[in-house]
């Protein structure tokens, strides 16, 4: 009895990008199937190897590691804490204690809410709204994850143009979002979506 | 982008590539920058490995061929001064990607800083480069492409890369990226949907 062939894993993924493709975007996957354009010179790749040891003479980079960092022999803490125990290193150690502690008193906050701190403030929900439309593109995208509802945090919708000339209803995505994660999404959208998102 | 073959090195009878015709491991790159004797051995070992798949990830953020070989050969530069901090917690491409896209960021920032801040004028400037450029042959319409991708934050366009170009699955990427897939999902569907959103404002389509 004849078996199918098991696929290859990059062929299963080449095939879930091209139904990916064809479910988001036809017009790219039509360009996909073009010669995008780029090319390298004759022989770049061969010569690579050698323009970059000539880059390493000539900027005199070039040079026999003592040793590998994984290898190099792991001293106790008892062996660390006495290299540090020198007069010189403990006074310098002890002057930079001093300054770090004085700095930190100086810049303690302020009473004073700054802008852009909500934790301070007792605002109503729709206070709070308008205080985020306002001051969108003020804020940093972890206050943004911070104010949003976390009702609101595991999912994001996606809508895309009908799939078909028959069903005419756009197609919704839910994707869902670590919230851990939910900071990068916000950093990559646009100042007209992070609003609509904030909108409801 | 496959690494391309490895011609058998041997550089002592403890250390040795037996792998004819066949790319070199991590390991057996790792074995060789272990050793004082074929460190550069071993460097030009990792540079022959990586460097198409590191140039293509080069190329598709900064577009330009003379700029793409400029920021490769700075981030193996790195690479040679920074592989003994490699601990070996990750896998070894994922190290040099991250070397690789933080070198061609910065290559970006410091071009931007040069450059007009507006972004009709930024997309005018691409292109010109891009028509300047003898190692890019595509029609007007991978031209509108490369635009328009050059108009995503840069996270979107990272993702768009590795998933459009690479066709890398999502598992892969969240463990180079160190996101969720969820995320990525959400990222490459963004990018799509903008870029499907530039051709259909500039009437291409």
């Amino acid at each position: 009895m004849y078996k199918m062939p098991k696929k290859h894993p990059a062929m299963k993924d080449k095939n879930a990008l091209h139904d990916e493709l064809n479910e988001l975007s036809p017009l790219l996957k039509r360009f996909k199937e073009q010669n995008d354009g780029a090319q390298v010179p004759p022989g770049y790749f061969d010569q690579l190897e050698d323009d970059v040891f000539r880059q390493l003479d000539a900027i005199g980079a070039r040079h026999k590691p003592p040793v590998f960092a994984a290898q190099q022999q792991q001293r106790s803490w008892w062996q660390r804490l006495q290299s540090w125990w020198q007069p010189r290193l403990a006074v310098a150690f002890a002057g930079v204690l001093v300054l770090a502690l004085a700095g930190w008193w100086y810049v303690q906050p302020a009473a004073n809410p700054q802008p852009g701190d909500l934790a301070g403030l007792e605002l109503s929900a729709e206070d709070a709204e308008a205080y985020l439309l306002d001051n969108v593109l003020e804020l940093e995208p972890a206050q943004l994850a911070l104010a949003l509802p976390s009702e609101e945090w595991p999912a994001i919708r996606l809508e895309s143009e009908p799939s078909s000339p028959q069903n005419t209803a756009p197609a919704v995505h839910e994707i869902q979002i670590h919230p851990d994660d939910l900071e990068d999404v916000l950093n990559d959208m646009s100042d007209e979506e992070l609003k609509e998102l904030l909108n409801g | 982008m496959h690494p391309l073959p490895v011609i058998l090195i041997k550089i002592h009878k403890d250390l040795e590539i037996p792998a004819k015709n066949k790319p070199a491991t991590d390991e057996q790159i790792l074995e060789l920058l272990r050793s004082d004797r074929s460190f550069d051995q071993g460097f030009r070992v990792l540079m022959h490995t990586y460097k198409e798949r590191l140039y293509w990830h080069i190329r598709r953020m900064v577009l330009v061929h003379e700029d793409a070989d400029d920021v490769l050969q700075n981030t193996f530069i790195k690479i040679y001064r920074g592989v003994l901090q490699f601990e070996g917690k990750s896998k070894l491409y994922t190290w040099l990607y991250r070397i690789a896209t933080n070198e061609a960021i910065t290559f970006l920032q410091n071009r931007s800083r040069h450059q007009s801040s507006s972004i009709d004028d930024s997309a005018a400037v691409l292109q010109n480069r891009l028509k300047a450029d003898s190692w890019f042959d595509g029609d007007a319409l991978q031209l509108q492409l490369q635009e328009a991708m050059a108009q995503l934050p840069d996270k979107q366009r990272q993702v768009f890369n590795l998933r459009y170009y690479d066709e890398m699955p999502y598992e892969e990427m969240a463990h180079l990226l160190d996101t969720s897939v969820g995320a990525l999902k959400a990222s490459f569907h963004h990018a799509v949907k903008k870029i499907e959103h530039f051709f259909r404002e500039a009437d291409h389509v």
